[in-house]
């Protein structure tokens, strides 16, 4: 309720129940509107109180920090079950309960048993496609992408992606393999890539720090 | 730690009110004194009403007894 603009006094005046009670509903007018205009965050925001004013920002967190930046998988072959990551559904409450397109991860794989010791020469890309909820995983093994269309999931549908790689023929042997997968913590993003060379330049930022 | 500055003081010419102290044989309240807390509250009134959240693009803000929600703007 609008409470009427509060007049000047004379000197002489009396100080009146009328006086005082005029002054206590427009206090509390003023009250009531900054009530109201406290901030809530909705879904996927967050709301800053800075001294100057009220920022509100999409829920997009940045590198560093104390809070963890992703889900991290890693090994050294010697699991006799390779990861699988299951996402959206819900049926696998270890690994993120959400996922949708604005997620990436990376790894290196070295999955031959003929290199049990080589360096990891794998490196997995995402191209994320926005336009049609449509993603695809390239993996990359010695300057080969393979599959070279990358392999085509529907968004939002569950998919596993096992390590070691996808060019790994079935039964064939994990020992010596290598892998990490970082998993980002649904609603990160690191970036949007729509082609390889995309995915590379964000990967190598994220790998770096950068992002 | 770094801490926050102060918040710039309020619009218009009004002070931050001092407090008064009883005495025994009550006190008198000069018409300056209750006009100072009229300017005070009309300033805060001013800044109240001039801070309406306003949304930006892809925002939308609903205004709820509780406070005002904000909501992304999802395609």
């Amino acid at each position: 309720m609008i409470r009427p603009r509060l007049s000047k006094v004379a000197s002489g005046t009396k100080l009146t129940t009328d006086l005082v009670n005029g002054i206590i509903n427009r206090t509390e007018y003023a009250a009531d509107l900054l009530r109201q205009y406290k901030l809530v965050a909705g879904n996927g925001m967050y709301v800053e109180p800075h001294y100057d004013g009220t920022r509100v920002s999409y829920l997009q967190p940045v590198a560093g920090g104390a809070t963890p930046r992703g889900l991290i998988i890693s090994g050294n072959g010697s699991s006799p079950t390779p990861p699988t990551i299951v996402p959206n559904n819900g049926s696998n409450p270890a690994y993120p309960a959400t996922f949708d397109e604005f997620f990436a991860f990376y790894g290196d794989t070295d999955t031959s048993a003929d290199n049990a010791t080589g360096t990891p020469t794998g490196e997995i890309y995402i191209n994320l496609d926005l336009h049609n909820s449509n993603f695809a995983i390239y993996i990359k093994r010695n300057n080969y992408v393979s599959p070279p269309g990358g392999v085509l999931f529907a968004g939002g549908s569950f998919f596993a992606v096992q390590f070691p790689d996808y060019g790994q023929a079935a039964g064939r042997s994990f020992n010596g393999s290598r892998w990490e997968i970082r998993i980002l913590n649904p609603g990160d993003v690191i970036g949007i890539a729509h082609n390889l060379d995309e995915a590379v330049a964000i990967q190598d930022k994220f790998k770096s720090g950068q992002i | 730690m770094a801490e926050n500055p102060s918040p710039p003081k309020l619009p218009g010419k009004s002070q931050p009110l001092r407090t008064i102290r009883a005495t025994p044989n009550g006190i008198g309240i000069s018409s300056d004194y209750i006009n100072s807390i009229i300017d005070r509250i009309e300033d805060l009134v001013l800044v109240a009403q001039s801070q309406k959240p306003v949304a930006g693009n892809n925002i939308t803000v609903n205004f709820t007894p509780q406070g005002a929600v904000i909501n992304a703007v999802t395609q």
